[in-house]
């Protein structure tokens, strides 16, 4: 065998003959603490190298060291933990827990927990989950999903509307919500106390009963109405509108006023109702989309002209901030600061109330996800013999293809819970077990299956299913219909191609494309293809010129026609669409003259 | 009018169901003509032509993620799949899996041996097949080395190969034991032409059908045929062995050169029916494509060297591909755009002309 090759930090250092006793007595050294813990010693059998690193930006995470099957961690150091005798930092000292980045994995064996150590493993795990990251390690008894199941509700994790930071009132986050009633959730993964999310939460615990329902197919939620009226999930939505008093060259500058009648862009009496002569909001005040928020003037493009009385009319430009077209809401804070350039600057926070409504997200922990498919008043919602109404209907179709056991397992978890007052723990592999939970709630009278005897809201009868119903720890989810929804009839064009604009935020339309032309010319319906795609867009009348055809000019002031290439006057209307006469531009730009050719319509 | 295999069978199953007459079947039958005839057509003004690209590629976008199914040293595989429907599409010269189905005539279809023996027979040897070549540019010597099992298994003795190598290499070697050496130590030759005949002598026909690299035997029905990976059609079809009238490649360029350019429109709809699988695409979607890819004589591609860039339409060319091209090449030669197509019509902003935007009505007034 010929010598290793040793690379340093990724770069060749050396070589060496035995490369297994470098590994050995590098790692030897470094749990007896003569290198540093985080140092890196990895050899590669296949290819004969031997990696070391040292550098910042590598992620390591710390394992129990096994030696002859048997962990270095003893009682004894649990005891002297417990008592305070030593620390953490003395078993990394002492080699005991040892640091290991993602290359030295490679040659490392690790057991996922003390049962499964055997002499070849060369690591223990110090606990389980800290196999998964943070958003898996919240979703209770999460070890019972498919993985992508795990995935998907970690991802919606942190989009779950809640508590997201107790100085949000200070604070000028562009966009922020805030959940009215943020609960700790009953059943919970002890990771969820390391973090802290008690004191963050983002969810709700709420009844939720499985059932099949024509309003809950493909994933819908039907919610119970009374519920949201008594603020379930009420959110508020907050967003931060800013204002710089720019300098210009030449030592003008905008100013922060309530724009005057002369102004040139002045809206109009109504849309300045909001603020006061400074330009800034009176806080608490309603405001809807195209109301001014921050009145401010630009000063004229163009250096000042002389009037002809020899006065220097100074035309200001109005550039006020307007409330978004599709939002509406209180003014909340008005904060008045210099921006990084000495520039005064407002910053002007709106508020907004966001009750749940059809179409909003919602997502408990394990990735079942829905939208709110249908609101129904408590007394059409089923209820049991209790009289306990589920504020949430989930559909059972949503199980068979994505066997998400946890779902389950927290209604059982989360009753026990709830029914003996106390948080039950669910942690992955740690939780309580399930066959413990059942024997309670039949221990408390009630079945340990979870199911419940339901009577039907609209009719009161006696339910033919038992229906699988308990408390659920739920999350709102960012997405709200009504920051979604979008229609035009009419509104704003673009300037170049004469088209409707594209975008929620330009009031734009829904984008007719390829594949729909496709389906129209497919039908043979080409009048309505004509309507979407000239008529509804950049139908233009152009004057064509019957000798040159050339474009031709429409002089109303002189009432004539005429050519400007040949200076004729026969002159002819043409219905096309806009684009089609910039393309004619766009040719005369190349060097092409495009002639059109008038016939008669027939 | 003839019914198609399928739908006849359905109709007899209905019939025999039924318990229907031999008069009353024949009226069953001429009705179902009947109602194919006037409800399966294509309307007046129909754009069958987008119907058909959006038929065919429709299907093709559901196919991407499954294709490669067969695979095994034993079968000759053949792509299928959207791999194949581009080469078709495109007109590919060079397709990933040409292959070749021979029938052969009497006796050899009956007689497995003998069917194995002419596979065997057609299938290309190259001398690196049965053979190791090196070189040494020290000594100026080609050494090669034969595999006595090769040359066995496939038939060869090694005095005949020795004499292919010494036409091709104009010289005489010596032979010891089973190596063979071209020396050329006391010629004045170069180096550079030294490697590139052994480069030559490693491609070395030495028996067989000329680009058929693998050729097996499978029994289609009751008789023996042989599939073959590589193509050479026209060398096949003059062996006496084989029936030259059901022989096929699935190269249709070949297709078209060697039987006509009928034969190769027929295998371009048989080729996108097997490429399609068991998508259920209508037969005259791709009876319509083959049409477009062979009606100039010869087989070319859709895209711009081909279908779409032989449009008539200035427009219609400019909206697919290569624009600055084709509107600065109108008009230099002053092309005149008729405003005919669909896409020239949309660019211009016109009712396009297919469907109701045909339809003109004339009312006669007073009447």
């Amino acid at each position: 065998m010929s010598e290793a090759k040793v690379y340093l930090n990724g770069r060749l250092v050396g070589f060496h003959k035995d490369p297994r006793k470098l590994v050995d007595t590098l790692r030897t050294r470094r749990r007896n603490g003569q290198l540093p813990p985080t140092i890196s010693v990895t050899y590669y059998e296949s290819t004969n190298e031997v990696y070391i690193y040292t550098d910042a930006g590598r992620l390591v995470r710390p394992l129990i060291v096994v030696k002859n099957g048997k962990p270095l961690l003893t009682e004894e150091h649990i005891k002297g933990l417990q008592e305070g005798r030593i620390t953490w930092r003395d078993l990394v000292r002492q080699g005991i827990i040892e640091y290991l980045d993602a290359e030295e994995e490679e040659n490392a064996y690790v057991a996922p927990d003390l049962e499964h150590v055997t002499p070849e493993h060369t690591h223990v795990e110090i606990n389980p989950i800290i196999i998964l990251g943070l958003g898996v390690a919240l979703i209770p008894y999460s070890q019972h999903n498919l993985s992508t199941r795990n995935m998907h509700g970690a991802k919606m994790m942190d989009q779950g509307l809640g508590l997201y930071a107790a100085n949000f009132k200070l604070r000028t986050d562009t966009m922020s919500y805030l959940l009215y009633y943020p609960q700790k959730p009953v059943l919970k993964s002890k990771v969820a106390d390391f973090i802290r999310y008690e004191r963050r939460p983002s969810g709700q615990n709420i009844i939720v009963a499985v059932t099949p329902d024509l309003y809950a197919m493909d994933d819908a939620l039907i919610m119970n109405l009374d519920s949201v009226q008594r603020g379930l999930f009420r959110a508020v939505f907050f967003r931060t509108y800013t204002a710089v008093e720019r300098r210009y060259p030449g030592g003008q500058k905008d100013r922060f006023e309530r724009p005057t009648e002369d102004v040139s862009g002045y809206l109009g009496e109504e849309y300045y109702h909001a603020i006061g002569d400074d330009g800034l909001p009176i806080p608490e005040t309603y405001v809807t989309g195209g109301d001014v928020l921050i009145g401010r003037t630009s000063p004229p493009r163009f250096l000042e002209e002389v009037t002809q009385f020899g006065i220097i009319e100074e035309n200001r430009n109005e550039s006020s901030i307007t409330v978004r077209m599709d939002e509406e809401g209180y003014v909340d804070t008005v904060l008045i600061t210099d921006d990084p350039n000495g520039a005064r600057m407002v910053k002007v926070k709106l508020r907004q109330e966001k009750i749940p409504e059809l179409g909003d997200k919602f997502a408990a922990r394990g990735g079942q996800k829905g939208v709110i498919g249908m609101l129904v008043s408590q007394e059409d919602m089923p209820f049991t013999e209790q009289g306990i109404v589920p504020d949430l209907i989930f559909n059972t179709h949503s199980f068979l293809s994505r066997m998400t056991v946890s779902y389950l397992l927290e209604i059982v978890g989360a009753k026990v819970g709830a029914l003996q007052g106390r948080h039950v723990n669910g942690t992955p592999w740690n939780g309580e077990p399930v066959k413990d939970l059942e024997a309670t709630l039949r221990q408390l009278g009630f079945k340990p299956t979870g199911k419940e005897i339901l009577y039907d809201g609209l009719t009161g009868e006696e339910m033919v299913a038992r229906i699988y119903m308990g408390p659920m720890y739920y999350q709102r989810l960012k997405h709200l219909a009504s920051q979604k929804i979008q229609a035009r009839a009419r509104g704003p064009i673009q300037i170049l191609t004469r088209q409707p604009t594209e975008g929620k935020a330009r009031e734009g339309g829904i984008r007719f494309g390829e594949m729909e032309r496709d389906t129209l010319i497919g039908h043979g319906a080409a009048m309505t293809l004509y309507e979407r795609l000239v008529e509804e867009s950049d139908k233009t009348t152009v004057l064509i010129c019957e000798e040159c055809g050339n474009v031709a000019i429409d002089d109303a002031i002189r009432k004539e026609r005429y050519c400007p290439v040949c200076g004729s006057r026969k002159v002819q209307e043409v219905e096309v669409s806009y684009a089609f006469k910039l393309l004619l531009d766009e040719l005369k730009s190349l060097g092409i003259y495009p002639k059109i050719v008038l016939r008669d319509k027939a | 009018m003839t019914l198609p295999d399928h739908i006849l069978q359905q109709v007899e199953a209905f019939a025999k169901k039924k318990g229907l007459s031999a008069a009353e079947k024949k009226k069953l039958i001429k009705a179902v003509e009947q109602w194919i005839e006037e409800e399966a057509k294509a309307e007046y003004w129909e754009d069958v032509g987008l119907v058909a690209a959006e038929s065919m590629g429709e299907p093709a976008t559901q196919a991407t993620l499954r294709t490669f199914h067969f695979a095994g040293a034993a079968e000759v595989s053949v792509s299928s799949g959207v791999d194949r429907m581009l080469e078709i599409a495109d007109a590919l010269h060079k397709i990933q899996t040409p292959s070749m189905t021979i029938y052969l005539v009497e006796p050899y279809n009956k007689d497995e041996e003998k069917a194995r023996a002419f596979a065997l027979s057609i299938q290309e040897t190259v001398l690196t097949d049965v053979a190791r070549i090196s070189e040494d540019y020290f000594a100026k010597e080609i050494r090669i080395e034969f595999d006595e099992k090769a040359l066995q298994e496939r038939g060869l003795s090694q005095d005949a190969v020795i004499k292919k190598i010494e036409a091709r290499a104009k010289k005489k070697g010596d032979l010891a034991g089973n190596v063979y050496v071209l020396s050329f130590a006391d010629s004045q030759i170069s180096l550079e032409k030294l490697r590139k005949l052994r480069m030559a002598l490693e491609k070395l026909h030495i028996s067989g059908v000329k680009g058929i690299r693998f050729a097996v035997v499978t029994k289609e029905g009751d008789e023996y045929i042989v599939r073959t990976s590589g193509t050479n059609l026209k060398a096949v079809l003059k062996l006496k062995e084989v029936d030259h009238t059901r022989t096929i490649s699935n190269d249709i360029h070949e297709i078209a050169e060697v039987l006509g350019i009928e034969a190769a429109r027929y295998m371009i709809i048989e080729e996108l029916k097997k490429a399609y699988g068991d998508m259920e695409v209508d037969l005259r979607h791709f009876s319509l494509l083959a049409d477009l890819l062979t009606h100039d004589g010869y087989y070319e591609a859709v895209g711009r060297t081909g279908v779409a860039g032989k449009k008539g339409s200035v427009f219609a060319r400019a909206a697919f591909e290569e624009t600055g091209k084709h509107l600065t090449e109108a008009a230099l030669w002053g092309e005149v755009e008729h405003l005919k197509g669909v896409v020239e019509n949309l660019i211009v902003g016109l009712p396009v002309k297919v469907g109701t935007g045909r339809v003109k009505l004339l009312m006669r007034l007073g009447e």
